[in-house]
This record gives structure tokens, C-alpha cells and sequence, in this order.
């Protein structure tokens, strides 16, 4: 009997045994399954340095003076950077041994793997203006694609090299480019704080007040050469704007308290501003003039750094009504509140331009720091660490770079990177403290 | 038999040795479904999608390691015949047929193991034979998707215009960089292929869309059609192509 026993136990065991066998094959091939996708997952993200290879050829100065080949020269070198500074191009260029010639032309290109080549001319007129006429080859049916002719005063090469980037770009992914844009912001080297202008590569820098006094926290205005911005110029925390092409200024909201700006709409008809009027600042809708036309928030809270959504529907915002500032999303008509953070001090969120994420600044510990909130995919994630206080993010017309102020450098600077945090590069070295960049579309 | 084995004194470890497992199990599964749920193209400032198609054949572009060192065997001269050969066909049918190839989406991970030894070779060989170099890189860049494809399996991608004569390789390239970007996958589709077709005005607007072939998943073409739509606007067309409008052929294919 015990003899039975035991077979049947071990028989039993045996078939245990199996089943464990069975089990370990399932939970391993799930495990593999699981991790196949994790793998497809990771070895995509991993391949997407794919950018479109342009030749970047002479542009051959047609009369052959000496301000004719300087000019090509600068010129070409301004378009090389907007290339590059895009990200969405290899550019090569050719050995300086290269001698243009029609029939081995596309060839030489091809052989280093760009798909269009640009080449053109450029010629000085009276010393004082310039016109390039640019073309742009596809090398593969050596067909020409795109011929356009540029004329400006020669100070302004710059200018056109941006122009014909932006239009590059814009043949390549059907939208614009950024190479035409300029970044605002506030710099105390004249030991007040005065608004400046730079262009985004870097260059051409201006001073657009002169005051002698407090102005700060430049907006633009969107598509204008306008900036908002708020000064104390009258002793009063007020809202003025200036026109840049024309030098001109006005004051938009000068009620007694805080006239911070704000944000305009995407159609520049309507603005949201942070108003105290005497009591708590509060967000109020307020139309291109300057005049109220609603109030959006109410209470004893602090409601600041409003910013439109594309659609121009909703904004972000900052309030302390948790009792300590957070990142806040509200329709337009001050109604649908949602929260969007839950811990740290947040500050200066920005609403991208696609709409799918908001950049703020927020500490999350010693430091501030950007961060960015993935709308669709409600994920935060940061963006700078360990690199001084870094804040006041903006973005590019394009939604694929943030500017910022950081003090990695031991002084407040402005730096640009990509939306991926990615490619950081300190925007000019300008004396200094600068703070609060905004960026033009 | 049964009665033996509830009765042996392992059995309470065997049911807590069984649900343990089975609540990995589970939980294994509960967060594949929940990872494999459309993935999401990483957030990308190159304007190019994460799945590699060796689109442009660039040598920049693409981060070979140190390990090209490696040489290996020159398997390829074979492969080349077959890439070589089956092309001009593919062209010609391309063009009676109206319809075109180009290169296909998603890659399993053996695939793309096997696609990047491929395109190193690939590129071995280019060093090697600087002739090659007149083909444009498009063109490049369509035989070595093909290298692969009859490596992994013999399904071509594509797109085709409707109009024979367009050359434009860096457009059809533009036009499929961005419409991958758009495309979200997921892992639950099977062997799917769905064709769009759309028109593209002067200006690189989407101006009419079909779907000319349904995969008969819903799911799959409406997310086709959707990654075409959001694709708008495209580059304006070339200066010197002279029609008013560019149809376009676009497949999605999952394999």
C-alpha cells in the first residue's frame, strides 16, 4: 500500500513537475514578449538623428570686388549657421580646392550624401546694396527646385541669409522657419534693468528703452515688431507697449497696482493680464487697447504668468490657492480648472505652439529648474539639472527649442536648447545680468 | 489521484506556488497591454521619426559605432545582384501601374539587428565603390531598404505619385519623414496594409484624401489617414514641377 503511495506521490511530483516546467515556459515567454516590445520601444527612440543633407555651395560674387567676396563670404557663413542652428540639416560644404563646374557638379555633391545642393550669387550695388539670387538643386534628378532673388542694404546681409533659411526649412517640412525671429529680454548692465533685442542667432544686439529706470518682463506681440512690457518709468508697476520698426511707445494699462503683462492671444485681439487694482492680483481679460473687458479670476489668491494656448481657448497660469504657487490650466471664460502640478514652486509656465506641452519653471529642489508637461501623456519631465537656477522659459515660433535665463555662468544669461533639453548653447555673451527672454514668431 | 495530491502535505505550497505565479503572470501581461498601447514617438527635435528606414543614407546621420571596425564578411556582393537587379522592374512596373515603392515602416528588433549590419556592409561598400555615389541618396536609400527587405522578408514600402514624372527624391523623402513622424503604431496590429492616397496643392496643402486600399481594420486605417492628415501642410511643391496638384500614394504597412 505505502509502495502505491509513494508511486502516485511521485507520479504526481512528475506531473508537478511538468506543470511547473509549463508554468516557468509561459512566465518566460511573457517575460521575452514583454520585453521584445520594450526593446522595439528603446531601439526606436534610439535611431532619430535622421536629418536631410544640404550642399551648401559657393556663392559666387559676380562682379569679383573685394566687398563683393567679403560679403559672399559673411553672407554664406550667417546661412551655414541658420542651417545648422535648425537642426534640421547635415550641411557640407565644399573642399576649398572644389572649382564649380556644371558637368562634375552633382556628382561631387552626391558623393557626399546631401539630396539638394544651394548655390547662387551675390552682387554689391553701389556700395551699399546687395542682391543674391539663390538656387537650390535636387541632386538626384539635378532638377532645380526653388530660385529666388534677395535684395537688401549690405549691412543687412544678415537678413537675407535668414530669410532664405526660414524658406529652406520651410521646402523641407512645409512649415516656417525660425532664422527671421529675435529674442526680448531685460538686462541690467546700465545699472538699471532696460529691455534689449537680439537677433536669435546671436547677433544684432539692441537696447529698445532707454529710461534710465525699471523696465522689465518683455512679451511680443504675436506676428509684430511689438513688445509689452511692464515699467516703472511712472513710478507704478505699469503695462506699456513699443513698437521697434517705428520707435514708438504707448501705455496700455497704468491702473494703480500691478500691470504685469501677460499674454496675448494667437490673433493678438486679446490679452490676459495680471491686475491687482489695489487687492490681490488677478488674471483679467483685457482687449489689444488696454481696456478691461473681464475678470477671470477672483479671491484672495496671487494669479500670475497667464499664457494663451495656440487655440487660444484655454490658459495656463500660476496661482497659490494650494498655498504655494502652482501650474493651473482654465478655459478662456474662467471656467474648467484643472491643476496641473502637485508639488515644488512653479513659476512662468508657457504654452508650446503645437499645444501638446506647457514648459514652466519649477523647484524641485536646491535649484529652479525647467520642466516640461506632456499634455497628451500627462508626464513631467525636466529638462535642466544640477546647472545654477535655470527659469523663464519661452518658446520658438516652431515648438522644437526653449530659451531660458540660467545662472550656470555665476550671472543670469540667456541659453537656448532643444525641447528635448538637448544642444544647450549660451545665445551671445552680453554684459550683464539678462533675465525674462521672450521669443518673436 | 486528485485526492493524493490535496492530500500531500506540499499541496498548500504547490496552490500558493501556483497563484504566486500566476499573479506574475497576470501582472506581466496587465503592464505589456498597458506599455504596448500606441506608442509614443519620443519627443524629437529632428523632425524625423524614431523608426529607422535609412531613408537618407548619410553617414553623419546615422550614429555608427566604433564596432563598424568590425569587418565582415562580404556577404554582399550577392545581396547587391538581388538589390540590383529587381529594381529597374520595380520602376517600371511602378510606373504602368501607377503606383510606387518606398520604404516600409516598422522593423522588429531581429529585423533592425540584422538592417544595421546590413547598412554598415552597405556602407563598406560605398567606400569601396565611389561609383555608386551618382545614384542620389534616395535612391541609395531605397536599395538599401530593399537590402533588407530581402533580408527579412520581401514586402516593399511605398509611396508613388500619380504622376510618373515627378523626380523629386528629397520631397518624396520630406513627405515620408513627416508623415512617420505622425504615425503611431501599435504593437497589436498584425500583418496590416492599408493604402492613402492625397493630393498636395502648389502650396504643400492636403487638398483631398482616400483611402484607396482599406486594411480592413478600422483602427489601422483610421490612424493612417489620421498620420497623413496631421502631416499637413507638406513642403510647398518644386518650383520647376508644373502641375497644380501631386497625387500621392502612401502605404502604411505593419508587419
Amino acid at each position: 500500500m505505502r509502495k502505491i503511495w509513494e508511486f502516485t506521490l511521485n507520479s504526481n511530483l512528475i506531473k508537478l513537475k511538468n506543470f511547473f516546467v509549463v508554468l516557468l515556459i509561459i512566465l518566460f515567454s511573457s517575460f521575452t514578449l514583454s520585453f521584445a516590445d520594450d526593446d522595439v520601444y528603446l531601439s526606436l527612440s534610439a535611431n532619430s538623428a535622421n536629418r536631410s543633407g544640404i550642399g551648401l555651395a559657393d556663392f559666387v560674387p559676380v562682379n569679383g570686388t573685394f566687398e563683393e567676396m567679403e560679403t559672399s563670404k559673411d553672407f554664406r557663413d550667417v546661412l551655414e549657421n541658420d542651417l545648422i542652428l535648425s537642426r534640421h540639416f547635415n550641411v557640407a560644404t565644399a573642399n576649398t580646392s572644389y572649382k564649380f563646374d556644371m558637368n562634375s557638379h552633382f556628382s561631387y555633391w552626391a558623393q557626399k550624401n546631401v539630396s539638394v545642393i544651394l548655390t547662387g550669387t551675390v552682387s554689391v550695388i553701389e556700395l551699399t546694396k546687395v542682391v543674391v539670387t539663390v538656387k537650390m538643386y535636387d541632386v538626384d534628378s539635378k532638377q532645380l527646385i526653388w530660385e529666388k532673388k534677395y535684395l537688401n542694404t549690405t549691412t543687412n546681409y544678415r537678413v537675407i541669409a535668414h530669410q532664405i533659411s526660414d524658406e529652406i526649412v520651410k521646402r523641407f517640412t512645409g512649415e516656417p522657419g525660425i532664422a527671421s525671429s529675435k529674442i526680448a529680454f531685460s538686462n541690467n548692465n546700465t545699472r538699471y534693468k532696460e529691455i534689449y533685442v537680439i537677433d536669435y542667432d546671436g547677433y544684432n544686439l539692441r537696447r529698445i528703452t532707454k529710461d534710465n529706470g525699471i523696465n522689465i518682463l518683455p512679451k511680443w506681440v504675436p506676428n509684430s515688431s511689438q513688445i509689452i512690457y511692464t515699467t516703472y518709468l511712472y513710478h507704478n508697476p505699469d503695462l506699456f507697449l513699443i513698437d521697434i520698426s517705428k520707435n514708438k511707445r504707448k501705455a496700455l494699462s497704468t491702473i494703480q497696482g500691478l500691470n504685469a503683462p501677460s499674454s496675448f492671444s494667437p490673433d493678438g485681439k486679446t490679452m490676459v493680464a495680471t491686475l491687482s487694482r489695489g487687492a490681490y492680483p488677478n488674471l483679467y481679460l483685457l482687449d489689444a487697447n488696454g481696456v478691461v473687458l473681464r475678470r477671470l479670476t477672483q479671491g484672495k489668491y496671487i494669479d500670475t504668468s497667464p499664457s494663451f494656448s495656440p487655440s487660444g481657448k484655454e490658459i495656463t497660469f500660476i496661482s497659490d490657492r494650494a498655498g504655494y504657487p502652482q501650474v493651473y490650466i482654465m478655459d478662456i471664460d474662467g471656467v474648467n480648472l484643472r491643476r496641473l502640478t502637485a508639488k515644488g514652486a512653479c513659476d512662468t509656465p508657457a504654452w508650446s505652439p503645437r499645444g501638446d506641452m506647457i514648459v514652466f519653471t519649477m523647484k524641485a529642489d536646491r535649484n529652479y529648474d525647467i520642466f516640461i508637461y506632456d499634455l497628451p501623456r500627462t508626464k513631467l519631465l525636466r529638462l535642466t539639472e544640477d546647472q545654477g537656477n535655470n527659469e523663464s522659459p519661452t518658446w520658438s515660433a516652431d515648438g522644437r527649442f526653449i530659451a531660458f535665463s540660467s545662472t550656470r555662468s555665476g550671472k543670469s544669461e540667456i541659453y537656448i536648447m532643444g525641447v528635448d533639453g538637448s544642444g544647450v548653447r549660451k545665445l551671445a555673451d552680453i554684459p550683464g545680468s539678462s533675465f525674462t527672454p521672450s521669443w518673436s514668431n | 489521484m486528485m485526492e493524493s495530491l490535496v492530500k500531500h502535505k506540499l499541496f498548500p505550497f504547490f496552490v500558493f506556488s501556483v497563484c504566486l505565479h500566476l499573479f506574475v503572470l497576470i501582472s506581466v501581461f496587465y503592464n505589456a497591454r498597458e506599455k504596448d498601447k500606441f506608442i509614443q514617438i519620443p519627443i524629437d527635435v529632428n523632425f524625423v521619426s524614431p523608426v529607422q528606414t535609412n531613408n537618407n543614407l548619410n553617414t553623419d546621420d546615422i550614429p555608427v559605432p566604433e564596432k563598424q571596425e568590425i569587418k565582415r564578411e562580404p556577404e554582399p556582393e550577392v545581396k547587391q545582384e538581388i538589390k540590383e537587379e529587381p529594381k529597374p522592374e520595380v520602376k517600371e512596373k511602378a510606373v504602368e501601374t501607377d503606383s510606387i515603392k518606398i520604404e516600409d515602416k516598422e522593423k522588429k528588433k531581429k529585423k533592425k539587428k540584422k538592417k544595421k549590419e546590413k547598412t554598415k556592409e552597405h556602407k563598406e561598400k560605398q567606400k569601396k565603390e565611389p561609383v555608386k555615389h551618382e545614384t542620389s541618396s534616395a535612391k541609395q536609400a531605397e536599395k538599401n531598404t530593399d537590402i533588407s527587405d530581402t533580408a527579412v522578408n520581401s514586402t516593399s514600402k511605398g509611396v508613388m505619385f500619380d504622376n510618373a514624372n515627378f523626380k523629386f527624391s528629397y520631397y518624396t523623402n520630406s513627405i515620408v519623414k513627416k508623415i512617420r513622424r505622425n504615425w503611431r503604431w501599435s504593437s497589436s496590429y498584425t500583418v496590416l496594409r492599408a493604402v492613402i492616397y492625397f493630393k498636395i496643392n502648389r502650396d504643400g496643402d492636403i487638398i483631398y484624401t482616400k483611402i484607396k486600399e482599406s486594411s480592413g481594420d478600422e483602427e489601422f486605417d483610421k490612424n493612417a489617414l489620421r498620420a497623413v492628415l496631421l502631416s499637413s501642410p507638406f513642403a510647398p511643391l518644386p518650383e520647376t514641377y508644373y502641375e497644380e496638384d501631386l497625387g500621392v500614394y502612401f502605404e502604411f504597412k505593419f508587419n
